[in-house]
């Protein structure tokens, strides 16, 4: 009883309480056998789970291996070769990660597709047919916007401490290529597994691509689920299988980053001058990356912006802009406040309580929502109080999905105060909050902008989860750019997804210039 | 005069390992003991768990009779009515010098409090620098402001962690002198971590040496600097 007592005692009750919120929707994908009917499940089971398992695992197999050739190959190139156009390559190649996957993919589409515009073109010049909408063809797509993932890790373990290592291996007689395959690739084996999990939850968090190229992955089968067979608990288990993949391969990168180097802090490595076919090549490789992955889908994107920029496109577009800053600054508020009073919490000692509930990032958006969706349904049967549909879950559920986001900014900052600062305050009299309030708090400012700002802009880029829960008729940035893809107006689409992806800039940019200074 | 401070038989231990083997140690009032000793012989660690900052694993610390830290005892650090100037000083760089020094009044009345601010910084002579922010004084100066931090509030004991490491030469004799007179004409006791044998014996009244977490001697200052001048260097 004593135990019990201790347990309730001081803000652990309180912390606990936001804590399962938070977990809630997870907490309900996870036990929904237990307690959400299915009336479909037997059809969803035979039918949709082993066909849309397969499907999944063959294109997130694909589009992480082709990851890995463009993020490695490039991070070598621009850490270990001087070759024309490095320096603008090294930061350029970043820049595909400012594009939502949906976007580029139904840009791609508009260019490539079985009508695109490309395609047309080749087909008169050349006679050879070209349709990229398909499993193979959207596995490049996401392979070529998501490569970044893999380049950014991979980059920074070449760069950092594995100039001594490599230089040995010169001395023992090995030639670059053995150097780059035998040493180094190796030993950013750790880096490259973490970057290509973060392709992989990508491809799976996706929805607006799959669906527009026809892939049916587990997100595809929760919708259709959801969607097309009006069957939540069997949306609620398929969201569970996906969980279990992300589960897998989370365990499996953690399986693969066992035995790298552990890279101190150490000199840059001495690049290589290419020159001849080998320079030619280099810049033709990190070039065609930098065109298919970024300037042609942004440089079509601005083509039609241009084509249709008239005033009645500017007042369409303004009530989705609005009602998109309207939920992303609740959203960021809301995670805000439960970010930076976790931070405290975790400062103060009570890390254990809050650490699960930041798990909700590495969950697909999908399953987050028909969660929620499985949280409210029961709760409005049982009490009457009618949530779904409402944009408090769908803010709701941007907290649970963007917590950590907002978390590792402020926890970086946090951890750049020294304890002493904290430890002078109590000593002069400031109870744990105060100090907190008066001291941590406003030290940590530029962190709680950085925080707000991310999340802001994930609300801005997100789709699948905004789609599932938001109110009848509520269209935001990222829904309209969906919805008028999906009747194939390319062009009204791209106005909005202009918007997004400039919003998707800043971040990207700003990561660029932290790692440079790292 | 009479005891301030009664420390027995405290230990203290991170981990495994013991930092603080059975220390006993008294304080008069009024008077100044500092504590020499090498680097990681637990003085830093003795003053941290006086000040409650750590929680003794056993013995007693009592403050006039009062019990501190002791079995099922441990009173927080920021009901202690005890004074912290820690090695790095930890001024709170968004403060400026009158929020710095007046952090810890916070229960007092505005107008009282700007009162008491005015008249610490007079005390320790940085009249007119209330709205410097700690980034624009110099070492001496934040020195001054961490040490009006903490007597501002009047606290029982004054602990000090290497106030004079951080200075250079010359401004650390000059430093050494203010402080001694700012702790005498406060009549505030104080007890002050040093590792220079000759910052010691310039503002101590009794001297400790510590050792592996032991009080090895304790003595009065007069007494150990006649005995450690016939020495060599230690």
């Amino acid at each position: 009883m004593a135990g019990i007592a201790r347990l309730l005692q001081g803000p652990r009750p309180y912390i606990g309480v936001v804590a399962l919120l938070l977990l809630a929707p997870i907490l309900v994908v996870v036990s929904a056998p237990l307690h959400a009917p299915a009336t479909e499940w037997t059809y969803v089971r035979t039918h949709i789970l082993p066909a849309y398992l397969g499907e999944t695992l063959r294109l997130i197999a694909l589009a992480g291996t082709l990851a890995i050739v463009f993020g490695t190959s490039t991070a070598w190139l621009v850490s270990a070769c001087d070759f024309p156009g490095r320096r603008f390559f090294r930061w350029a190649l970043v820049l595909p990660l400012a594009l939502p996957t949906y976007i580029s993919a139904i840009t791609f589409a508009a260019l490539f597709g079985p009508t695109g515009l490309l395609s047309d073109r080749l087909r008169a010049a050349l006679g050879v047919d070209i349709d990229i909408l398909g499993p193979d063809g959207l596995a490049i797509v996401f392979a070529l916007m998501l490569f970044p993932y893999v380049y950014l890790p991979a980059r920074a373990a070449f760069s950092a401490g594995m100039s001594d290592v490599l230089e040995a291996a010169k001395l023992l007689g090995a030639g670059a290529r053995r150097r780059a395959f035998r040493v180094a690739f190796p030993l950013a084996r750790p880096a490259i597994a973490g970057g290509v999990l973060l392709v992989c939850m990508e491809v799976l968090n996706d929805y607006g691509a799959v669906q527009y190229y026809g892939v049916h992955t587990l997100t595809a089968g929760i919708f259709r689920s959801w969607g097309g067979l009006y069957d939540v608990g069997s949306a609620l288990r398929l969201a569970g299988v996906l969980l279990l993949v992300v589960l897998a391969l989370a365990l499996g990168q953690r399986l693969l980053k066992r035995g790298g180097l552990r890279t101190a802090e150490g000199r840059a490595l001495r690049r290589v001058r290419l020159s001849g076919w080998r320079a030619a090549g280099a810049t033709t490789w990190c070039g065609l990356l930098v065109l298919f992955a970024f300037a042609l889908p942004i440089g079509s994107l601005l083509g039609d912006t241009l084509a249709t920029w008239n005033a009645a496109a500017i007042a369409d577009l303004a009530r989705p802009v609005v009602n998109t800053l309207y939920v992303g600054t609740w959203a960021a508020a809301i995670t805000l406040v439960v970010a930076v009073a976790f931070a405290f919490a975790q400062r103060m000692g009570y890390g254990g309580l809050t650490r699960p509930a930041s798990i909700g990032y590495v969950v697909p958006g999908a399953v987050i929502a028909i969660g929620v969706m499985g949280l409210a349904g029961p709760l409005a049967a049982r009490t009457g109080w009618v949530l779904i549909g409402s944009l408090t879950l769908v803010i709701y559920a941007f907290s649970v999905r963007f917590l950590a986001l907002a978390g590792q900014p402020l926890q970086a900052g946090l951890s750049q105060q020294p304890r002493m600062l904290d430890e002078a305050a109590h000593l002069l009299g400031a109870s744990p909050v105060r100090t907190f309030l008066r001291v941590n708090l406003p030290l940590l400012r530029p962190s709680l902008l950085a925080a707000a700002a991310i999340v802001l802009i994930e609300v801005v880029k997100e789709l699948p989860l905004t789609l599932i829960l938001r109110p009848f008729n509520f269209e935001t940035l990222s829904t309209r750019v969906f919805d008028m893809a999906r009747i194939e107006q390319w062009r009204e689409a791209a106005p909005p997804a202009l918007l997004i992806v400039a919003c998707g800039l800043v971040p990207v940019l700003l990561l660029e210039r932290w790692m440079e200074r790292r | 005069m009479g005891a301030l401070l009664h420390i027995t038989g405290t230990s203290f231990a991170h981990g495994e390992r013991p930092v603080l083997r059975a220390v006993d140690l008294t304080v008069e009032r009024g008077s100044t003991l500092v504590i020499v000793g090498a680097s990681g012989c637990g003085k830093t660690t003795l003053l941290r768990a006086i000040a409650g900052l750590e929680r003794p694993t056993a013995g007693t610390i009592r403050l006039e009779g009062e019990i501190l830290s002791g079995p099922g005892v441990h009173v927080p650090p920021e009901e202690r009515s005890i004074g912290f100037v820690f090695q790095g000083l930890a001024l709170f760089p968004h403060l400026t010098v009158n929020g710095n020094v007046g952090f810890g009044l916070s229960h007092l009345p505005k107008a009282e409090r700007h009162v008491r601010i005015a008249e610490e910084l007079a005390s320790v002579g940085l009249e007119g620098l209330g709205d410097r922010y700690p980034h624009q004084l110099s070492g001496g100066q934040q020195q001054r402001v961490a040490i009006a931090r903490s007597l501002v509030r009047r606290p029982k004991l004054m602990l000090m962690d290497e106030p004079f490491s951080d200075l250079d030469p010359r401004t650390r004799a000059q430093v050494r002198t203010e402080v001694l007179r700012i702790l005498r004409e406060h009549g505030t006791t104080a007890i002050i971590v040093t590792h220079d044998r000759e910052d010691a014996f310039h503002v101590a009244d009794r001297i400790a040496e510590m050792d592996q977490g032991r009080i090895a001697r304790e003595a009065a200052a007069e007494e150990l600097r006649r005995e450690w001048s016939h020495q060599p260097f230690a």
